[in-house]
């Protein structure tokens, strides 16, 4: 087989003259080839490149990163090709080569093929027999990997050294995924040698697990810094719009903020409320008053206010003196003062009717709640302010350097310091160390690793590594993490994604549309937003008129028709079906206003909720103000549009202190902000600083509110009497409790990629990966409905379990502000039992804790590490007593002298189980072995002598299973 | 015009809707006596017409549908079973196979999962509570100290609290080699190594905590530290020791499976309120139930392994005299067709499917509804996904009228299901 000189045609036309870089190998990637069976006719028929990358050597542990014109995640177009070519110095003679790849793959050698592999076949079903384990070309040398072919081929390089080397390899195709697995091609120094990535020149890598696992992460870091810059050029080309759009928000900031501000800093904000409260109710109150607070609006705001005060149900407010003296559409007063017998309201209170008793639901109130109802409109319902108790708005102390330091480390991050970074930090002398502090980790990227997952929860994000189902979405955790790796404003991460560009099924903001198993999947998103965005709880209005909100379900329509850029229809099966209503003696408090089959148009519906109008007024935000998908994203995040930028500041304010402003964070409507001016002040400032989520987080943590003891319970107080002397006490997320154990242990996560198709048989639309994670909030729910062994992935589950005990969700159905944070027992117990805890308090050869053990200077040194690194202080004088005893005995002799510590056996290899493979009886048990070793855990470094390795590793389990290390101090 | 207004002016259809709403409240509610449920859960898709609902012989090389194998008698006269249910045959007066069920999901796998663990469709907005979640949260434990939700099988969504939260959510082992995942001690860590773990954890919590402790919600916390550690104490591990039991026993309850279920019953005398027991054995054929293609040579291995562990459990339950409170249920998220497919084996079929009702102080009948002659559809008795709900909520004892709250969203328990009646007379 001849092909023209390929190799050499290619480089000469592509690798720019000025910047031939010989030493490098030139790798193109082509998207959308005919087919994923046959190489294209001639050159000509090869699209052109999409994106060029210059790698060390001939190693691909992966594709590059293809993104649309915005810079989001995008599938490359399948079949695409990759080819590598390089001018290759070897030693003159017959070389063998190796090639590995998944499908149809070719190397040319000085233009001649001299290795090939087949085209990828389909394997839809379950069925296929598990393949053998292969074999090793040389001993010792990496087996080609599970789902990949290899082959060899002999050249002769002539005197000179040289030989141009072109390899080509189909990816994916129509109905397969673009997954490329360890390809690779190598070349044998000698007959029998191990065989070595080829490289233009030089040392090279030899194909060992060693090896290859270097030459990945070569590869994998070059790749990285190529998909930065792809993203970066891309996204650039949009920053004109945005800075235009910045200016303009600047500009409104500007014309919005009072020129003299009397107060300007949260702490002022925050003292100013707490004065102006001690001042009116420095008069004092009588008994009266007294009882008024202690008897009467407890039970008025418990039983009345949710319709009463809230919302003005009836026309009706009770929640202040001179609205409950009104009357309502009744006709008659509420309260007459001094008249019971004419008060609207103790008439409806004690009534026997169901149809006119209130409440409408539930118990009626008791005798002695009306009594003393009653007697306080005898005495004239005096309506008092309540004064406030000192202790209530004492201010506490401001916490100490080591605390300060976890706090912001694990709010910034999500992880403690290091030891080194926390020695560094507490001996630092300096005045401004926690502000420098804070801006060195906002520059982190370990930043957006924290704050994906928040957002993950909050949009709802639900991806299944196979077919979607159950109101699954796309994973677009990846468009979250970029945009917030690469610090995009918030209201251009909003935007973009409510414009679902990109990939649906690898990352991009598409996979936000998706809505598996949804009769309404545009209704569906239309709530995520308002309620995201926009503190708009819509969720009743799916299938009927909100019987505790204004939001009507033609409302929520109009916004899914806006966001799918046509009419919608109400599917039959959102709505309320007639026999609920013929249940009712009373008129129910739900209204259905749609007809299922009624066709809505896309409308803007919160003109009202959020001040501002639909009109050509906001066109200037848009690139294309006729298409209403865009028209939606820009009045969701339009300056005028306070309401965008105060739920946002909210939300950073909630999370970072424990309670909001306005609480619940995702739901505004008829709740009052504990300190709306303070609110109004943070969300312009969050415009005229161009949505930049860092600001706010540098504003907020940098308060003294911040910085101070977490003792106050804001989340408890009613908002009026929210004071924020200080924080709420918080717990770990479940992310962080996962990312700090494996931190502080120095261990890396590690886990089974997340995919039921390590091979690469599937589409992208029936299966995907998710990747291996790195961090916690890259887990996803493990999808094994099916309850089979075969699709078990025992140490990704392993970790779930901890996430899970501690509040998180892999399957994310509707969308989640708030998690459950109560305890519960398995939060210790996963912590002191679980498959993850005895991986992270073992002292195996890959964890920090042994090299730890084995480079301490005295078992005090050694404790104190362990503290700094866990708990991020120093022990007690007691604690490192106690702990330096136990550490003792035992302690000189704790390392092995090199002849006696034994050999780690490497575990045999086992084969991988696909989709393709899991039904066979085979597969099954190879999952049981997996699980078998996921639950043995890494084996203890043979270096440390077994009996004060275990009392060590005791005292770490102790550590961890401290409360303390679960509580932000 | 108010509400007064609005309530005289309508007075008359709401009259109309109110006479028939009485008549749907003035039937009694059925409620039985059963204190626990062993739901045992057959992944993949039962194959009703080779199990349950036998019929006429088919034959796969011939392209014949069919029923794959022969057909038995039971305790039960008219009502048979196929050849492999041998042991359950005779003990079918104390179950009732609900031959009548049907749903329309077949498509894939994870929703029909979904439609059998939460008795409903998906929702748009709504993350619904499965069978033993909503058990869970009814009745709770049944005694102080037990979990009330435990599952031997793999976690998923499906089988989760849905809206209920994490109170109503379930402890899980994957296999009775180990204990419930977070609350068995694990592997290598001797009583002597647990204790001076606890020595030294009690030291640091005696040590300079005692400040955060103060905080309410860290106190909450350090509470559930003691209650997790007397459930993954001696007390509530011991039922994981099936050791503890006599070997003629276990050896009667068979394989893997059998040991769950034995582990089940004892789980149940320890309080457990609900339990589901997987039956994914699927080293033996690959495929578990889900018997396409030559998925479907070892079917008979499956069905034997699952009589013999029911009917052991059965009997062990009885002679206990702990069958009447213990509902038995095996449940799979659709049936199969009588057709085979190119390979021999078997598609999906939803049209009508059985799932089995054993114990739990019914009135048994061996089988219950009836399918045409070749189990595709019902002819009479058809039961609902919700009816067969709310059937073990009746036979639990808990009210199946009821609704369930999402915040302020009353969720009726069940999607308006009815009760077989004649389980209860």
């Amino acid at each position: 087989m001849k092909v023209p000189r390929l190799a050499a045609l290619f480089l000469a036309a592509l690798l720019p003259a000025a910047s031939a870089d010989t030493a490098r190998v030139l790798v193109t990637f082509h998207d959308a080839l005919p087919a994923h069976d046959a190489w294209p006719a001639t050159e000509t028929d090869i699209p052109p490149p999409a994106i060029r990358w210059l790698a060390t050597d001939f190693t691909f542990p992966r594709l590059a990163q293809r993104y649309d014109t915005f810079g989001i995640r995008d599938s490359w177009a399948t079949p695409m090709m990759l080819r590598a070519a390089a001018e290759v110095r070897i030693a003159p003679g017959p070389t063998r080569f190796l090639i590995r790849a998944r499908g149809l793959s070719r190397l040319s050698v000085n233009g001649e093929v001299i290795a090939s592999t087949k085209a990828l076949k389909g394997s839809s079903d379950g069925h296929n027999p598990v393949p053998p384990l292969p074999q090793p070309p040389i001993a010792g040398m990496r087996p080609v990997a599970y789902g990949m072919q290899e082959a060899f081929g002999t050249a002769t390089v002539g005197e000179d050294g040289r030989c141009t080397v072109l390899f080509e390899a189909m990816i994916g195709g129509k109905k397969f995924r673009a997954a490329d697995g360890e390809m690779c091609v190598a070349v044998q120094a000698t007959g029998d040698a191990t065989f070595t990535l080829l490289h233009p020149e030089g040392p090279a890598t030899p194909l060992t697990d060693v090896g290859w696992t270097t030459a990945a992460a070569r590869a994998e870091a070059s790749l990285a810094a190529l998909d930065d810059t792809n993203r970066h050029t891309a996204a650039a080309t949009q920053d004109t719009f945005w800075e235009k759009r910045h200016d303009a928000a600047r500009d409104w900031a500007k014309a919005h903020t009072p020129p003299a501000a009397p107060l300007n800093s949260i702490d002022a904000f925050l003292s100013d409320k707490i004065a102006r409260a001690v001042a009116a109710a420095a008069g004092g109150m009588d008994a009266e008053g007294e009882s008024f607070h202690k008897n009467v609006l407890p039970v008025l705001s418990d039983t009345c206010f949710r319709c009463h005060g809230e919302k003005s149900k009836g026309d009706l407010r009770l929640n202040t003196r001179p609205a409950a003296l009104k009357a309502g559409t009744s006709g008659n007063a509420a309260i007459v003062p001094g008249e019971p017998a004419s008060s609207e309201l103790i008439a409806r209170i004690s009534s026997h009717d169901p149809d006119e008793r209130m409440p409408p639901k539930g118990d009626a109130l008791a005798p002695a709640q009306i009594a003393a109802i009653q007697s306080w409109i005898k005495v004239g319902a005096p309506w008092p302010a309540e004064p406030v108790p000192a202790d209530e708005v004492a201010i506490p102390p401001l916490i100490g350097d080591a605390a300060f330091l976890r706090r912001a480390a694990l709010d910034l991050i999500g992880v403690p310091p290091s030891e080194a970074e926390a020695r560094a930090f507490l001996t630092d002398t300096t005045t401004d160390k926690r502000a420098r502090f804070i801006d060195t980790l906002l520059a982190d990227p370990r930043f957006a690793d924290h704050w994906v997952s928040y957002w993950q929860d909050v949009l709802a994000e639900n991806p299944s590594m196979l077919k979607p189902s159950l109101n699954n979405s796309g994973p677009f955790r990846w468009f979250l993490y970029d945009a917030l790796r690469d610090a995009k404003p918030l209201d251009r991460m909003a935007t973009e994604l409510i414009l679902l560009r990109g990939s649906k099924t690898e990352g991009g903001s598409a996979g936000f549309g998706v809505a598996a198993d949804n009769d309404a999947p545009f209704a569906a998103k239309g709530q995520i937003l308002g309620s995201a965005f926009l503190g708009l709880e819509l969720q009743c209005a799916r299938c009927h008129d909100a019987p505790f909100h204004e939001s009507k379900q033609r409302d929520l329509y109009s916004l899914a028709a806006m966001l799918e850029r046509k009419p919608v229809t109400v599917p039959k099966s959102s709505t309320v079906p007639a026999a609920f209503f013929e249940k009712k003696a009373r008129e129910s408090v739900i209204k259905v206003t749609l007809k299922p089959g009624e066709e809505i148009a896309p409308k803007w519906p919160f003109s009202k909720a959020c001040g501002l109008a639909d009109s050509a007024a906001i066109d200037s935000l848009m690139r294309d103000p006729h298409d209403t998908r865009e028209r939606l994203a820009a009045l969701i995040t339009a300056p005028q549009n306070e309401r965008f930028a105060q739920v946002i500041v909210n939300r950073v304010w909630k999370r970072l202190i424990g309670a909001g402003f306005v609480e619940p964070a995702h739901d505004w409507e008829g709740h009052a902000a504990s300190h709306p001016e303070l609110l109004a002040w943070l969300a312009r400032d969050f415009v005229a600083h161009d949505y930049d989520l860092r600001h706010v987080v540098r504003l907020v943590m940098t308060s003294q509110i911040y910085q101070r003891e977490a003792t106050a319970q804001n989340r408890k107080a009613a908002p009026e009497r929210r004071w924020f002397t200080a924080p709420d006490r918080r717990r770990l997320t479940a992310e962080e409790v996962v990312d700090s154990l494996y931190t502080a242990a120095g261990k890396k996560l590690e886990v089974e990629e997340l995919t039921f198709d390590p091979d690469g048989r599937q589409a992208a639309g029936t299966m995907i990966s998710l990747g291996a994670p790195t961090r916690a909030w890259q887990l996803a729910s493990l999808s094994n409905e099916r309850d089979r062994p075969s699709l078990s992935l025992p140490r990704a589950q392993a970790v779930s379990d901890v996430l899970n005990a501690f509040g998180w969700l892999g399957s994310r159905q509707n969308p989640l502000t708030d998690r459950e944070t109560d305890p519960n027992v398995l939060q210790p117990g996963v912590l002191a039992n679980s498959m993850m805890s005895t991986w992270i308090t073992r002292a195996s050869a890959d964890s920090g804790l042994a090299a730890l053990a084995l480079d301490a200077k005295s078992p005090e040194t050694l404790v104190n590490a362990v503290f700094m690194r866990f708990l991020t202080r120093p022990p007690t004088d007691s604690e490192r007593a106690d702990f330096s005893k136990a550490l003792a005995p035992g302690f000189s002799e704790r390392v092995l002298p090199a002849d006696a510590v034994p050999d780690l056996t490497p575990l045999p290899r086992i084969s991988k189980v696909s989709w393709s493979t899991h039904l066979m009886p085979e597969a099954t048990t190879i999952k049981m072995e997996m699980e078998r070793r996921a639950r043995a855990g890494d084996p203890p470094d043979p270096r440390l002598a077994p009996d004060w390795r275990e009392r060590y590793e005791d005292f770490v389990w102790a550590i961890i299973n401290v409360p303390e290390f679960v509580w932000i101090p | 015009m108010n509400r007064r207004q609005f309530l005289s002016t309508t007075a008359f259809a709401l009259a109309a809707s109110a006479a028939k709403s009485s008549a749907i409240s003035s039937m009694p509610l059925l409620r039985g006596k059963a204190e626990h449920c062993i739901f045992v859960w057959l992944g993949g898709g039962m194959s009703h017409i080779d199990t349950f609902d036998p019929k006429r012989r088919g034959d796969p090389a011939k392209k014949l549908a069919g029923s794959l194998y022969d057909s038995i008698d039971t305790a039960v006269p008219g009502v048979q079973v196929c050849e492999h249910l041998k042991k359950m045959a005779p003990l079918m007066d104390r179950v009732t196979a609900v031959r009548t069920l049907h749903h329309e999901v077949i498509d894939e796998h994870a929703a029909a999962t979904n439609r059998m663990h939460t008795g409903r469709p998906v929702s748009g907005t709504v993350a619904y509570p499965s069978l033993g979640s909503v058990v869970a949260f009814e009745r709770g434990a049944a005694a102080e100290g037990a979990p009330p939700y435990v599952l031997i099988g793999y976690p998923n969504v499906t089988r989760g609290p849905g809206f209920l939260g994490s109170r109503a959510g379930y402890l899980y082992l994957t296999d009775t080699s180990h204990g419930p995942a977070g609350l068995s001690r694990p592997d290598g860590i001797s009583d002597d190594r647990q204790a001076r773990r606890e020595s030294y954890l009690a030291s640091l919590r005696t040590g300079a905590e005692s400040r955060l402790e103060a905080d309410p919600r860290v106190h909450d916390y350090t509470a559930a530290i003691e209650q997790s550690l007397k459930l993954s104490g001696p007390g509530f591990t011991s039922a994981f020791d099936l050791e503890k039991e006599n070997a003629d026993l276990r050896r009667g309850y068979g394989g893997e499976f059998g040991q769950r279920c034995l582990l089940a019953r004892r789980l149940v005398e320890r309080g457990v309120r609900f339990i589901e027991v997987s039956h994914n054995l699927n080293f033996v054929n690959g495929t578990g139930w889900d018997v396409h293609n030559e998925g479907i040579r070892n079917q008979h291995e499956l069905i034997r392994d699952l009589d013999q562990a029911v009917a052991a459990l059965i009997t062990d339950l009885e002679s206990r005299h702990m069958l009447d409170k213990t509902l038995i249920v095996i449940g799979t998220e659709f049936g199969r067709p009588p057709e085979f497919d190119g390979g021999g084996g078997r598609g999906h079929h939803g049209a009508s499917f059985s799932c089995v009702l054993a114990g739990g102080g019914l009135a048994h009948c061996g089988a219950f509804g009836e399918t045409d002659e070749l189990a595709k559809k019902p002819v009479a008795d058809p039961v609902t996904v919700p009816d067969f709900f709310s059937t073990i909520h009746a036979a639990l004892g808990i009210d199946y009228t009821k609704s369930l709250h999402e915040g302020d969203r009353p969720v009726p328990i069940t999607d308006r299901g009815n009760p077989i009646a004649k389980l209860f007379t």
